[in-house]
């Protein structure tokens, strides 16, 4: 009979029992099937006796799974989670080092440099007194004495108007009165 | 990752303009020369130059705070010290003393004030200074000698007390100032 109809054999109707109960078979699937089915009782036996079972697995109560095993796999899968995008940060991380190391060591270095003359470099300049700053106050201590030295000389031959009294009699009267003797011969020239 | 390249290069940039910004910020000032025009005179470079300005002013005035606070006090009221030497050839003298002159009749014309002026042979001072609302805001001082000594130019800018300057000017011995600096200043 089956090869009259032309059927597949019997793994073919074996394997789709489930699928046809469920609705699932492809239409020419599920034509043939119901052709099959009518025509073999065999057949409609496995079909009842696979809805039966279904019928009696729906009605078997559903067992619960215990709250702290729930909690547990909660848990579980949350930390799963954090430690997964813990590995992709840090991969990306790595990646992104790898890239930028080399100038980002010489920006730390930088701006430590920036930051550390920033804090001590002008906080304790008598402690941390540069080459340059000794020089520029050697300076401006040479530029002083030179004014002042220039003040002391040109003092006689200024000129007699208005600012005599404002720079030059201040400043000859100061180098006068805190000369050393060892320049008081030079004062009287 | 060139963002961080050009982030490096933008810090390197921004930092340079603070270097010259305290001279820039002077340019403006009344008591500012700017001696850029004296080194187009002499046919070879300044052989003592000094910008103290800015931080390193600040800094210096605080390297001699422990040890001399009135001249920390004195520098504190500056804005800056600027200082050109140069050896002079005595063929160049004359040239020089004209420019020097045609100098301080810009600077006369722009309302410095001739306080000193002293012509020796072989030697000339020139002193101006720049008064602001009753203070001195900007002294200049052209010091040319020919031979050994040093053409000196001197320019002091910010709140000057010319007392001060001669009395804490008086106590550092410029002789041994200019062995110390390899200076060659002469004696007007």
């Amino acid at each position: 009979m089956k090869q009259q109809l032309d059927i597949p054999d019997r793994d073919w109707m074996d394997s789709r029992v489930e699928a046809y109960l469920d609705g699932d078979l492809p239409a020419d699937e599920e034509a043939m099937f119901k052709e099959v089915l009518a025509a073999d009782p065999y057949w409609r036996y496995q079909v009842d006796l696979a809805d039966g079972i279904q019928a009696t697995l729906r009605t078997l109560p559903q067992p619960e799974c215990p709250s702290h095993v729930v909690d547990a796999i909660y848990a579980r899968t949350i930390k799963a989670e954090r430690k997964q995008r813990v590995r992709d940060y840090v991969g990306w991380w790595r990646e992104v080092w790898l890239d930028v190391r080399q100038p980002a060591l010489a920006m730390a270095v930088l701006l430590t440099i920036v930051v550390g003359t920033a804090l001590f470099g002008t906080r304790s300049p008598t402690q941390q007194e540069s080459a340059e700053v000794r020089q520029a106050l050697e300076d401006a201590r040479w530029a002083m004495a030179f004014l002042a030295e220039v003040g002391r000389n040109t003092g006689s031959a200024i000129r007699d108007d208005i600012l005599q009294e404002h720079v030059i009699s201040p400043m000859h009267d100061a180098v006068g009165s805190a000369l050393s003797p060892h320049n008081e011969d030079s004062t009287q020239d | 990752m060139k963002w961080v390249h050009y982030f490096l290069l933008f810090l390197l940039v921004s930092g340079l303009p603070g270097v010259a910004r305290a001279q820039n910020q002077l340019r403006n000032d009344p008591g500012f020369v700017d001696f850029a025009e004296i080194d187009r005179w002499f046919d070879s470079e300044a052989r003592i130059e000094v910008n103290i300005h800015g931080a390193l002013l600040r800094l210096v005035a605080e390297a001699s705070r422990n040890e001399d606070p009135d001249f920390a006090n004195v520098l504190n009221r500056l804005k800056g010290i600027y200082v050109r030497g140069y050896t002079l050839p005595p063929s160049q003298y004359g040239k020089i003393e004209r420019n020097a002159s045609e100098l301080g009749k810009r600077l006369e014309a722009r309302g410095w004030e001739t306080v000193a002026r002293v012509r020796e042979e072989g030697d000339r001072v020139d002193m101006y200074i720049n008064v602001q609302d009753d203070a001195i805001a900007g002294l200049v001082v052209m010091a040319i000698a020919s031979g050994e000594d040093d053409t000196i130019f001197i320019n002091i800018v910010g709140d000057i007390d010319p007392e001060e300057i001669g009395r804490i000017g008086s106590r550092f011995n410029i002789d041994d100032l200019d062995r110390r600096t390899g200076r060659r200043s002469s004696r007007y």
